[in-house]
């Protein structure tokens, strides 16, 4: 089932949460909700769930206006940060749980939510396990358990609140495969909440990225590296190289390097340039005009990667490049030698401040 | 490290001690020496002054009609206080705990009120109030009630004194355990009823018995503000603590401390729950 926000503003005290955010998740797809600490998503993901109430806007379930629902009324999976497990209630009994509060009408009898429970177990590879209490689970498990918890209502939305961020980082990997592997099985429309874009780019099919209580872009995980909106979206996602540009005769110069103004009857003074590592191109010979003259001052080699620090010749800063082994070798690179590198593909932004 | 345990053992610590040891037997026996002191030599003397004349003259002084309506009245009183302090509790923890609301630091001061008020003044407040020249003596006398030297006023100010123990309990137990399990109950469909009864109850209830218990033993040991309202009718407003100051007065002394006795057995069984609970409570991982 789509979900719809839409015009969702949220304000605790003086603080403001979320501002006018609009937004469709996909029926069936794993969204994720990435931004830095403070920059809204949790509120979103609450907000879906019911656990808070917009202070306008709404939020529709496929046609439905859930706005006013109660997370009760809403019948979404969440998964907590913490787990939030029932600890004097064993695996079996934390995921009954769902099932056995229902009204009575709607209960299913005692071998229906055994034949259930049996079924999430072995969907969440925890076979054996229903009668330990959650102080005897590994962190790994634990996420799991509250995984089968919130699958057993079979909720129309499965949210998880930041999933893997109390793991340690090889559990970590194991059970980002995991999640995507049984998104595969039970196409459950999925939202989650992140500040790791690593994970978000690996996990989801649509990321959502946030700051200050607004969405800076919505795409696949390849749109939104490949092509950042905002100046924000180059930064937060992956490292990045910045430069400043200075405006003349309607031509962009950053030391000798040129570039085409990207509008021409441009404004602004200065402008801003970002470019990530692996974009850069690294010449023994300036063969273009976006090349600037750096010196090598580093060289590291990071498995498949070498990355080199290198000066800008006239300003002493600092920038970054990634090469693959392959490159690295073709060019012999030696500490303090003299190279070009090509900024061809640099993306500008103006230099203004970002509204905040 | 060899033979380790599936459980990790308490490592010593070594080099956090920097105190000498004269200074650590110092502090250690001045601790030990105020215990004897004032608990467990006074608690010897209790039993010891009421066993001096025999089992016989004990069992008399317990068995008797005035004696037997004081411990009817302090069952009596303890039965009726701790169930509403309970209920009393429980909704205090949960408001404070839970919601954000105005004056709510307010509430919390005032919850500790009968601690810091002497049951003496909290007696006479309800004699102000209650007694026969007091406030509400005309509403009272129109409906035929007696509070003041009666039954009700014991209850009364046995409510007050003691009003704040389980809240004190579960409050800090409360807000340790955050929201997060009550969210995730009513998430997976459960009312607010269910989530209450099967996530925040289980949760507390640790912190809950060792209030109830505490809050038994005051109940009924209140001496103050119980003899200010009590009138100290004998075999009618008498509890156990006012029968024992009327025996001692009268130089009936074995006697006196043989009704004495019984609630410092009530005393010595609330410790070894209150151990027993705590253990439990360690057990089952702070449950």
């Amino acid at each position: 089932m789509d979900i719809n926000v839409k015009q969702i503003s949220k304000n605790y005290g003086s603080f403001q949460a979320l501002k006018e955010v609009n937004l469709t998740i996909p029926s069936g797809k794993i969204t994720a909700l990435l931004g830095p600490s403070g920059s809204g998503k949790t509120t979103l993901l609450r907000m879906i769930a019911g656990l808070e109430m917009p202070d306008s806007g709404g939020i529709y379930f496929g046609d439905h206006d859930y706005t006013t629902k109660t997370v009760r009324e809403r019948n979404v999976g969440f998964v907590f940060q913490h787990y939030a497990l029932f600890h004097h209630m064993n695996v079996f009994e934390n995921i009954a749980f769902g099932l056995k509060v229902r009204p009575r009408k709607d209960r299913p009898t005692k071998q229906d939510v055994q034949r259930k429970v049996n079924e999430l177990l072995h969907l969440v590879q925890l076979n054996g396990l229903d009668r330990r209490y959650p102080a005897q689970l590994s962190g790994g498990q634990r996420q799991r358990v509250a995984l089968a918890r919130a699958l057993a209502v079979e909720p129309n939305v499965l949210l998880l609140d930041e999933p893997f961020g109390a793991l340690d980082a090889k559990v970590r990997q194991e059970l980002r495969r995991w999640l995507r592997q049984l998104h595969e099985q039970l196409h459950v429309t999925t939202v989650f909440v992140t500040h790791d874009q690593e994970e978000a780019l690996e996990v989801a099919d649509q990321v959502v990225i946030l700051n200050n209580g607004q969405i800076e872009q919505v795409g696949t995980p390849d749109e939104v590296y490949q092509h950042p909106k905002t100046k924000f979206v180059y930064q937060f996602l992956g490292r990045v190289n910045v430069f400043h540009a200075e405006v003349n005769d309607g031509r962009l110069h950053i030391g000798e390097a040129l570039f085409a103004a990207p509008d021409e009857n441009i404004q602004t003074k200065k402008m801003i340039g970002y470019i990530r590592p692996h974009e850069v191109r690294i010449t023994r010979h300036n063969d273009n005009q976006k090349s600037i003259q750096v010196k090598v001052r580093r060289i590291q080699s990071y498995g498949p990667i070498v990355r080199l620090e290198l000066e800008r010749l006239k300003t002493n800063d600092l920038i970054e490049v990634d090469l693959s082994v392959e490159q690295a070798n073709q060019l012999n690179v030696k500490n303090d030698e003299i190279l070009y590198a090509d900024l061809e593909k640099i993306k500008f932004f103006s230099d203004s401040p970002s509204v905040e | 490290m060899p033979q380790m345990g599936t459980k990790t053992k308490k490592q010593p610590l070594v080099g956090v001690h920097t105190e000498s040891a004269w200074i650590r037997f110092i502090l250690t026996g001045t601790a030990l020496l105020f215990v004897g002191f004032f608990l467990i030599i006074p608690l010897i003397t209790v039993f010891t002054e009421a066993l001096k004349n025999g089992l016989e003259v004990y069992f008399a002084s317990v068995t008797e009609p005035d004696a037997q309506s004081a411990i009817r009245l302090t069952l009596l009183t303890a039965a009726i206080v701790v169930p509403l302090n309970f209920i009393f509790g429980i909704a205090a923890a949960w408001c404070i705990t839970k919601f954000q609301f105005p004056g709510k630091t307010w509430l919390i001061t005032l919850i500790d009120l009968p601690f810091s008020v002497s049951p003496v003044i909290a007696g006479l407040s309800f004699v102000l109030l209650f007694g026969a020249q007091g406030l509400l003596a005309p509403v009272l006398d129109s409906l035929g009630l007696k509070i003041i030297f009666a039954v009700p006023g014991i209850i009364l100010a046995t409510l007050f004194v003691t009003f704040p123990f389980v809240a004190r309990e579960l409050i800090p137990v409360m807000q340790a355990k955050g929201s997060e399990q009550e969210e995730a109950a009513l998430s997976l469909g459960a009312s607010g009823w269910k989530t209450f009864l099967f996530v925040t109850l289980p949760n507390v209830k640790w912190g809950i018995l060792y209030g109830v218990i505490l809050c038994n033993a005051r109940a009924m040991g209140e001496f103050g503000a119980v003899s200010v309202v009590s009138g100290h009718i004998r075999g009618m407003t008498n509890t156990i603590p006012l029968h024992v100051e009327i025996l001692y007065n009268e130089y009936q002394f074995t006697a006196a401390f043989a009704v004495a006795s019984l609630l410092a057995m009530l005393a010595i069984v609330t410790l070894i729950v209150k151990g027993v609970l705590e253990w439990k409570g360690v057990v089952d991982g702070k449950g």
